[in-house]
């Protein structure tokens, strides 16, 4: 019964956020990476319907969660923001642009951003896909290094990329 | 003997499925098939162990599928550890202990090369939670194993 009132609040919020993006696939994930170093998801989706590489998935709140790495025919591999191969490029607020990593323990890293940008703690750190724009988080910290031209900037994802179970593909 | 070891391949892919399946998400960051290796490189006799961790390594590096064959390299390299640093210190409980932490840190080291970044607090996370989840099927699963 429980699994059932869950399954349908999920497939409620799934149509929900259909609606609202027409251009979303929605996915289930069939498994992961079984490695506790790697954020991998594998996705019932591949190929065949079109999914393919560098595809950008979002969770049903509208968050960043990943991209597709590798398709398949019948399915494909999601890298999840968390994983340390995971890069894209992002936006800080309007300021400027950086490349988005992950760090496999919760918050992101964004490199090659200098110092005179003006960055600040609570900056909203985003992606513009065909005019939507993705929110990926917030800074969470940002230090001056000292023998670095670029600022060490520490990201807070939005999405939960710690129990994936459903995503949605842009195409 | 037989018995045993259809019993030992079963538990370890259903720990390949839970690994897969990953039911507690990410919040579990350790491996159930890399604890059932270390129990049967201490349970079992080298040979058999030695066979476990080659098929079970190469099983996880086939799936899914990889360029290095990582899994079964580190599984046998753990295995022989084990085998060789148990030959001398047979029957010490406190050696065995010592002996189990040490190879979840160097399969969390080996790991952390791999994807090419060492955070000592995901180590740690590995390294107590593997620690407690290995007693404690340890312990159900001689029980089964023997049953």
């Amino acid at each position: 019964m429980k699994t059932l009132e869950e399954e349908n609040r999920r497939l409620r919020r799934a149509l929900g956020i259909k609606e609202r993006r027409p251009d979303l696939i929605y996915a289930r994930v069939l498994g992961f990476y079984p490695s506790g170093f790697r954020k991998v998801a594998f996705i019932d989706l591949g190929k065949r319907d079109g999914i393919i590489k560098g595809t950008l998935a979002i969770d049903s709140q509208g968050y960043l969660l990943g991209k597709i790495s590798q398709s398949f025919n019948e399915y494909s591999e999601l890298i999840l923001l968390d994983d340390p191969y995971f890069s894209l490029p992002v936006l800080i607020e309007n300021k400027t642009a950086g490349l988005l990593k992950g760090t496999l323990w919760g918050s992101l890293k964004i490199l090659y951003v200098e110092g005179d940008k003006n960055i600040s703690i609570g900056d909203k750190v985003w992606l513009k896909y065909a005019d939507l724009p993705i929110v990926v988080g917030r800074v969470q910290r940002v230090r001056e290094t000292k023998n670095d031209f670029f600022l060490d900037i520490e990201v807070k994802p939005k999405s939960n990329v710690y129990s994936v179970r459903e995503v949605f593909l842009l195409k | 003997m037989r018995t045993t070891l259809i019993k030992l391949s079963i538990a370890l892919f259903l720990f390949f499925l839970v690994d897969f399946l990953k039911p507690f998400g990410f919040y579990f960051c350790s491996e159930f098939l890399f604890l059932g290796i270390l129990f049967v490189s201490l349970n079992l006799a080298f040979l058999y162990s030695f066979g476990f961790a080659f098929v079970f390594g190469l099983f996880k590096d086939l799936f899914p599928p990889q360029s290095l064959l990582f899994y079964t390299f580190s599984f046998v390299l753990i295995n022989m550890f084990l085998r060789l640093t148990l030959k001398y210190f047979h029957g010490r409980s406190i050696i065995k202990n010592l002996v189990v932490g040490l190879a979840i840190i160097f399969y969390a080291l080996l790991n952390s090369i791999e994807v090419g970044q060492i955070l000592p607090s995901l180590i740690f996370s590995f390294f107590m939670q593997s620690l407690l989840v290995f007693f404690i099927m340890e312990r159900f699963l001689l029980k089964w194993v023997t049953d």
